[in-house]
């Protein structure tokens, strides 16, 4: 709801009535520089193993996207009767081979790395199963995506959204979103994914995940979204690293989620 | 032998003042020509010149004074003198009627008169003659008094369109906005792109930036006080305009000649009736509109008392599609008794009700919502001004206010993926009593010192929450109807000084304290129809601001060039932040994502202006800064403000080429306001995020902008006028930032790039304007 009420979705949309529109123009703007942070994404889900941790580090603006995989690290994630130590099988990339993930389980992360140390907890929940994905025709004959499911009561269930075109993600971050039952709960939801639909075409076919996440999970990829959507000026939020559920000073995330999703072939 | 002839009459006077017998003439000040009442009119006694006064809000007056003959002089910006000779032997109702002078080319050495800038016992108060706003070129074309007031020194433009504005580093919800009285809480329509005044139903506006008098209070750091034309009570007159985007008509005139008059101003866009020629079914059925009615009717009984009902209803409505839709609007109800007990005291009662409003609806396969928010006001006022002896004017007087919110009302269908939801409703009772003396010490220093006492309290029906540092619930207290949940009652001062140094330069300093009880709950900087107004409670502890000023100000002996510099320091407390990632919307616990802190602003604003003659205009320069210090932002330490920009210029001129042609134009400069930008970038989920550092250690680039207008007087006679407007917003085209977007470079991955988007270039207009 927030996200439909939001005034930029206002603004685009009548800002087509708008005759004398500016434009967009790319601009040199002289960032600082900033030492290199480690940045830990780690994520342990429902579906069968191998589970993957990375790190890697922050670069300044004007670097390239080459971001530095970091080596060497300690990596153990601990959960359902098990501590299993991550093996690095490519720079930056540490796998499991032992554990396993259940819905209800808490899983531990423990990081050790470059002399710090960086912990979280994630509390898998229990899966809420996707029902059908259906569509929504929009302006222009675009098309967005509906995911339809029933959101269990007295629960709360926060929900995570990644939409596949042909199997690979949207570019540029787009296509993820999250949602929370705060004033959903026990509804049957029709969820419509507004993300630039330009990509879901004829001939197609769409893969819709959608994954329950915890709460830490949800506040972390929901301020995500935020500072994604960029913009600065006085008709937007004021920007800040999304809150971490890893302790020790990282930026990045650890979730322990369900999985479910549905393919359609967009005829 | 005009300095004879002054000699004389004040050793006249001198042994006259040994009789000590004094009388006090009074009376109410008019336009000769249309009935309105002049605030503000300078009347002097020729003789003492420290027996003077400015009429008040109503147009009154009264001088007391020893025993004599006196010439009284009254004048009043674009009306010419009105000069009588009396024998003041007792008291006397003495009416002044001005009339309006035609177009004051020359100049004119008027005896007597000081400039109301010199003289004025507030520093930080402006007055914009609604001459110049009418003279001042704004987007498409429309008169806009938000907008013109963006151009004096110290007020600052929230942003594009917006009608929102910053007063000496204060944020958009900190200034009183009243219309006639009433509180309007939304001051724009179509998201800030015009404002909800009506310039043809206008009379005056001033603008205090932080000192007010005594007898307002409730917002921090700004009053802008507008007050409506009562209407012309001797002849029905109808004026209005065409513009391509909308159109207005006035229509006034008397119910009784001579004793009470009505006043009718209705606008209305149609950029509507554009959408509806689109081939595209969605677009020809969206819905662009907003309208607005001021209405005012006035009667005076006998001749101490004039009865007022004034009311203001704008509505504005945005629709995509049948899919979406939004409509809000502020409605205004003012009914105020003026008495005038004796030649030296004057009361105005005023009841009045406000109302502000905002109704979404969704229509979205089956996800249907409509929301409903408001907020009410009912308010009883009284003030008095006692106008004791020649050296002091006592105000005084109590106003108590009851507001109901209705912070949001959800309902949804059964196929709905949404809850219904109703949150409460919260009541409060808002009140203050005042006492204000303006006291002439001598010829050359003038005191104003006031004090009011506010009282605000939340009451029930309702639960109210107390929380813990993480947001979760720790108590809830029920209270029943009426029940005091949580008072505050704050004490504030307010005190002024003005010495004259000469007839035409004086030095003035203030200090006042200010309160404010009503907080706008807002995710962006710039104000929205959807921006929820929330009391303090016991959670929220009051805003308070003080206010440290102290200015120079001069004028050219004829008054044709004005000059001022102000200098103020303000210190604010119990600010209002948020939590990062907080929830503003339809959040029953919406207090529990606030955080608080403390801020600091200070400035220098230079004026200069040139009050008459074929070319007049200002230019305005503001040096400033305002910070913020917020419990959990930017490491608990000082930062910018989001509405700090540290230089600000605004240019207007206005030249008239003889009888038709009037041209003006303005030109506005400001460097950035403080932005939060990223100081790296980093890789989650294959996506590249950027990584930030401290909050606000940016600037936007710089602004800048001028807009022009000519005006023809296309016909005039006495029945008739008409001319036509033409103007360009922005008329050399700048990009000017609206907003900066981070993001990798479609055309090269390994990069990423800062895309600035603006939002108008070039914007013509045309108006065609009418009076008869």
């Amino acid at each position: 709801m927030a996200q439909l009420l939001k005034i930029k979705n206002l603004a685009s949309v009548f800002l087509f009535v708008c005759a004398f529109i500016g434009c967009k123009k790319v601009i040199d703007v002289k960032l600082k520089n900033s030492n290199g942070q480690i940045v830990i994404t780690g994520e342990i889900n429902n579906r069968p193993g191998p589970y993957t941790v990375t790190i890697s580090k922050t670069v300044n603006f004007t670097s390239d996207n080459d971001f530095p995989r970091v080596s060497g690290a300690f990596v153990t994630i601990a959960g359902n009767g098990v501590t299993d130590t991550l093996k690095e099988t490519d720079p930056g990339t540490y796998v499991t081979h032992t554990v396993n993930g259940k819905m209800g389980e808490t899983y531990k992360l423990f990081v050790s790395v470059e002399g710090k140390t960086y912990t979280s907890i994630s509390i898998m929940p229990q899966r809420v199963r996707l029902d059908s994905l259906s569509f929504l025709l929009g302006r222009k004959d675009a098309l967005y995506a509906v995911a339809n499911f029933q959101d269990p009561p007295a629960v709360e269930n926060y929900y995570q959204f990644i939409e596949y075109i042909n199997g690979q993600k949207l570019p540029n971050g787009r296509g993820n979103s999250v949602f929370s039952d705060r004033l959903s709960d026990g509804r049957y939801i029709s969820r419509v994914i507004y993300d630039d639909s330009s990509d879901i075409k004829a001939g197609t076919t769409l893969t819709l995940q959608m994954n329950c996440i915890d709460k830490a999970v949800y506040n972390y990829l929901n301020e995500l979204q935020q500072i994604s959507g960029g913009g600065s000026g006085f008709s937007s939020q004021a920007p800040a690293n999304p809150t971490t559920n890893i302790s020790g000073g990282a930026l990045g995330y650890f979730s322990a989620n369900t999985v479910t999703s549905k393919t359609v072939n967009i005829p | 032998m005009k300095k004879g002839f002054f000699f004389t009459v004040t050793f006249f006077i001198a042994l006259a003042s040994f009789a000590q017998k004094k009388h006090t003439i009074s009376g109410t000040v008019t336009d000769a020509k249309t009935g309105e009442t002049l605030l503000g009119a300078n009347i002097i006694l020729l003789e003492n010149h420290s027996m003077g006064v400015l009429s008040n809000s109503y147009g009154f007056y009264s001088i007391t004074a020893p025993e004599n003959t006196y010439t009284l002089v009254a004048s009043y910006t674009g009306y010419v003198n009105d000069t009588v000779r009396l024998s003041l032997i007792k008291d006397q109702m003495l009416p002044l009627a001005l009339r309006p002078e035609t177009r004051q080319l020359e100049e004119v050495v008027i005896t007597g008169r000081r400039s109301d800038n010199i003289t004025r016992t507030l520093p930080g108060m402006q007055k914009v003659s609604m001459e110049e706003i009418k003279n001042v070129p704004v987007i498409f074309g429309e008169k806009d008094i938000l907008k013109t007031i963006q151009l004096l020194p110290g007020i600052k433009s929230a942003g594009e369109g917006s009608s929102g504005f910053f007063v000496r580093g204060g944020s958009a919800d900190q200034n009183l906005i009243l219309l006639d009285e009433a509180t309007v809480y939304n001051a724009s329509h179509l998201l800030g792109f015009f404002s909800t005044f009506n310039s043809d139903a206008i009379k005056d506006v001033t603008i205090y930036k932080g000192d007010m008098p005594a007898q307002y209070g409730g917002r921090l750091s700004s009053l802008l006080d507008i007050k409506m034309n009562d209407g012309n009570n001797k002849d029905y007159k109808v004026s209005g305009g065409i513009g391509l985007i909308s159109s207005r008509l006035n229509i006034e005139g008397p119910i009784v000649k001579d004793k009470g008059s009505f006043m009718i101003s209705a606008r209305r866009t149609y950029a509507d009736l554009f959408l509806k020629l689109s081939k595209d079914s969605d677009v020809n059925k969206s819905i662009l509109y907003f309208y607005d009615i001021n209405a005012k009717a006035n009667y005076q009984f006998g001749e101490k008392n004039k009865v007022f009902l004034s009311g203001y209803f704008g509505k504005d409505d945005l629709g995509y599609s049948n899919q979406f839709g939004i409509r809000w609007g502020n409605t205004t109800a003012t009914l105020r008794w003026n008495h005038i007990f004796s030649s030296k005291l004057f009361s105005n009662t005023s009841f009045i009700y406000s109302n502000y409003d905002y109704n979404i609806s969704i229509n979205q396969t089956t996800n249907n919502l409509s929301v409903l928010s408001k907020i009410k006001d009912l308010t009883l006022k009284e003030d008095l001004q006692y106008f004791a002896g020649s050296k002091n004017k006592v105000n005084f007087g109590f106003n108590l206010t009851h507001h109901t919110f209705t912070p949001g009302e959800f309902k949804t269908s059964i196929t709905s993926s949404y809850n219904p939801l109703t949150l409460q409703d919260k009541y409060a009772f808002d009140g203050a009593l005042y006492l204000a003396d303006e006291w002439r010490v001598s010829n050359s220093l003038k005191f104003n010192g006031g004090l009011r006492l506010s009282a605000f309290g939340l009451v029930g029906p309702g639960d109210f929450y107390s929380y813990d540092n993480n947001g979760n619930i720790t108590d809830t207290a029920h209270y029943s109807s009426g029940k005091i949940a949580k008072s505050y009652l704050n004490l504030q001062p307010r005190l002024a000084a003005t010495y004259q140094l000469t007839g035409f330069s004086s030095v003035k300093a203030s200090y006042s304290r200010n309160v404010q009880n009503l907080h706008l709950l807002s995710n962006t900087t710039g104000s929205n129809p959807t921006d929820v107004w929330i009391p303090s409670s016991n959670n929220v502890k009051p805003e308070i601001s003080d206010q440290f000023s102290t200015g120079y100000y001069r004028n050219t002996v004829n008054n044709k060039y004005e000059f001022s510099a102000e200098v103020y320091y303000k210190i604010l407390q119990n600010q209002i932040d948020y939590k990062n990632g907080a929830v503003l919307v339809a959040n029953q616990t919406v207090e529990s994502q606030l955080v608080y802190g403390i801020g600091r602003a200070y400035g220098l604003e230079l004026f200069a202006k040139k009050e008459y003659g074929k070319l007049t205009g200002w230019i305005s320069y503001t040096l400033s800064r305002t910070e913020r210090k917020i419990d959990g932002i930017n490491d608990d330490s000082w930062y910018p403000a989001n509405q700090d920009q540290t230089h600000n210029v605004a240019v207007v001129a206005i030249y008239s080429f003889g009888k038709k042609w009037t041209i003006s134009g303005d030109f506005v400069y400001s460097t950035g306001n403080a932005v939060s930008w990223p100081s790296g970038k980093y890789e989650v989920n294959g996506n590249t995020v950027f990584y930030y550092t401290e909050r606000n250690g940016y600037r936007m680039p710089s602004y800048n902008r001028m807009d022009l207008s000519a005006t023809l007087q296309s016909k005039k006679t006495a029945k008739f006028e008409g001319s036509w407007t033409f103007s360009v917003y922005n008329a050399y085209g700048r990009e000017n930032p609206y907003f900066i977007q981070f993001q990798d470079d479609p055309s090269n991955r390994q990069k990423t790039q800062a895309v600035q988007y603006s939002l108008f270039r070039w914007v013509p207009s045309i108006t065609y304007n009418f009076k008869f």
